[in-house]
């Protein structure tokens, strides 16, 4: 008898739109990066070539850190409400493309569409309305009074989680004022 | 271990003592699998192949007191013909009945397809002495049934003497001899999964074609998780010995979401290879109705009630 095949399932990889190149993402926009270099990323269960995404160098870098002090200026004197908004925003906007979402990270990663679909996008969601919830009550909790601005954060991303600890990471800084971030992988 | 010509499909005693000695089953995790089985997409044409498969594997089954001739009749001429304003649809694999029935059965489905399968060994109970068991197994073969279902001892097997329930299980496969035999465990009525799957290797190596889940007559007849553990007996049995057996689920499957989902398991932990009436089948009396239902809406994009189709 023939083998059974099931129904595409609403997680099928049809769902989402991935290009063929990436730039840099620096000042709100995709750019070209310096370096000119490229690296493939590919598929671990077929070992398709999903896209190439820049390499940056230390030129990038620079004006990555620029932009993000440009960046700072606007963004510290916003006031807590103000910064929870976004924050909020953002939230409610990965949640409505979750699926997406989850579907990328288990292309580029590998990890079971289970995991990522039920655990990471969630957890990513739940990180940015956690911290949304902390912007406004930083001045009111363990004697924080006067808080300043930090100042610019580089991160580096372990491999595992890759979406759940960018994003942890990003929305804990933003919440607290350290702002603008930019990460490298 | 392995199995020899003149022994069939016999392990002996001591390696089947080995097979289930330590069993041990993870429950929190058969569930989880079970459960994320349960949601995989099966729409449109995958639904339709399924809900054909699910038909050619049925035991269309009656077993009550108060069968007749007259309602074999009719329940074999639907069996071999489900859907008669459907050229498409399958004959179901068997018709299942009392040994005394099994004759007229035989007469009816003479020109088809359709087996014949009977219950023996003082079923539902089983709470016979062997010879009984015997006699019983023996005269439904005579009438000429093609299949055989048995239940197990589960009286010896909750006294912890699992050789007795073994050694009744070979002496009804002797009698069986190329009749095909399914064992039924009543998994209903084992109470732990350790249990189950200890009565499904039991049951494999005492000789059974099929192990199945439920003689229909408890209220908690069949379970997914049940079926998923016999799927593992019958893989584990085919490793250790080569043999293929099949499962048949029984017991409170009454719609094709259901049955679908049997159907998943089966394709899942054992390959597409059992997705066919030799290693696979539905034991079932309002299944089939169901299942002729929703293929006509597949067909039609309407439900149609049920006096459109043929009672039995």
């Amino acid at each position: 008898m023939n083998k059974w095949e099931y129904a595409e399932s609403i997680e099928s990889s049809s769902i989402v739109n991935i290009e063929k190149k990436y730039g840099i993402f620096i000042d709100g926009k995709f750019q070209n990066a310096n370096s000119k270099k490229f690296i493939k990323t590919i598929s671990p269960s077929t070992e398709e070539v999903l896209s190439s995404v820049s390499l940056g160098n230390e030129i990038d870098i620079n004006s990555a850190v620029e932009s993000a002090k440009e960046g700072l200026k606007i963004w510290s004197k916003l006031s807590g409400t103000e910064r929870a908004k976004y924050l909020f925003k953002l939230a409610r906007l990965i949640q409505e493309r979750s699926r997406e979402f989850a579907v990328l990270e288990t292309l580029d990663g590998g990890k079971p569409i289970k995991e990522s679909r039920d655990f990471d996008l969630p957890q990513v969601a739940a990180n940015f309305f956690y911290f949304a919830g902390w912007a406004d009550k930083l001045d009111l909790s363990w004697n924080a009074k006067g808080l300043k601005p930090y100042g610019i954060v580089g991160q580096i991303i372990p491999w595992n989680f890759p979406t759940t600890n960018a994003f942890l990471e990003s929305c804990a800084s933003i919440s607290n004022w350290k702002c603008c971030n930019f990460k490298t992988r | 271990m392995s199995l020899t010509k003149e022994a069939q499909n016999i392990l002996n005693w001591s390696d089947t003592v080995e097979l289930i000695d330590n069993l041990r089953v993870d429950e929190v995790g058969l569930k989880e699998r079970v459960a994320s089985l349960a949601t995989r997409s099966i729409k449109k044409d995958s639904k339709l192949q399924a809900l054909n498969y699910i038909i050619s594997m049925c035991d269309l089954t009656t077993l009550e007191g108060e069968d007749t001739e007259g309602k074999i009749g009719q329940m074999t001429a639907k069996a071999i013909r489900p859907d008669p304003s459907n050229d498409e649809v399958p004959s179901v694999a068997a018709v299942c009945v009392y040994p005394a029935l099994v004759s007229k059965a035989k007469k009816m489905t003479q020109n088809s397809n359709v087996k014949v399968a009977s219950v023996s060994s003082y079923f539902p109970s089983g709470q016979a002495p062997l010879e009984s068991k015997i006699l019983d197994t023996q005269f439904a073969i005579d009438e000429g049934a093609d299949e055989i279902d048995i239940v197990i001892n589960r009286k010896a097997f909750f006294e912890g003497d699992y050789r007795k329930m073994y050694d009744e299980i070979v002496a009804l496969k002797e009698v069986c001899k190329s009749v095909h035999l399914k064992t039924i465990l009543e998994v209903g009525e084992l109470r732990t999964y350790e249990n189950i799957k200890k009565a499904s290797l039991i049951s494999l190596a005492a000789g059974s074609d099929f192990i199945k889940t439920s003689t229909g007559k408890i209220s908690n007849g069949s379970s997914r998780e049940a079926c998923y553990l016999m799927a593992k007996a019958v893989w584990d049995y085919k490793t250790v010995t080569g043999f293929k057996a099949g499962i048949k689920v029984a017991g409170g499957i009454r719609d094709s979401k259901d049955a679908i989902r049997y159907l998943v398991i089966v394709n899942e932990e054992l390959g597409s290879e059992w997705l066919n009436p030799d290693y696979f089948r539905f034991g079932a009396s309002s299944l089939v109705d169901d299942v002729l239902k929703q293929i006509k809406k597949l067909k039609t994009n309407a439900y149609q009630s049920s006096y459109y189709f043929p009672r039995g």
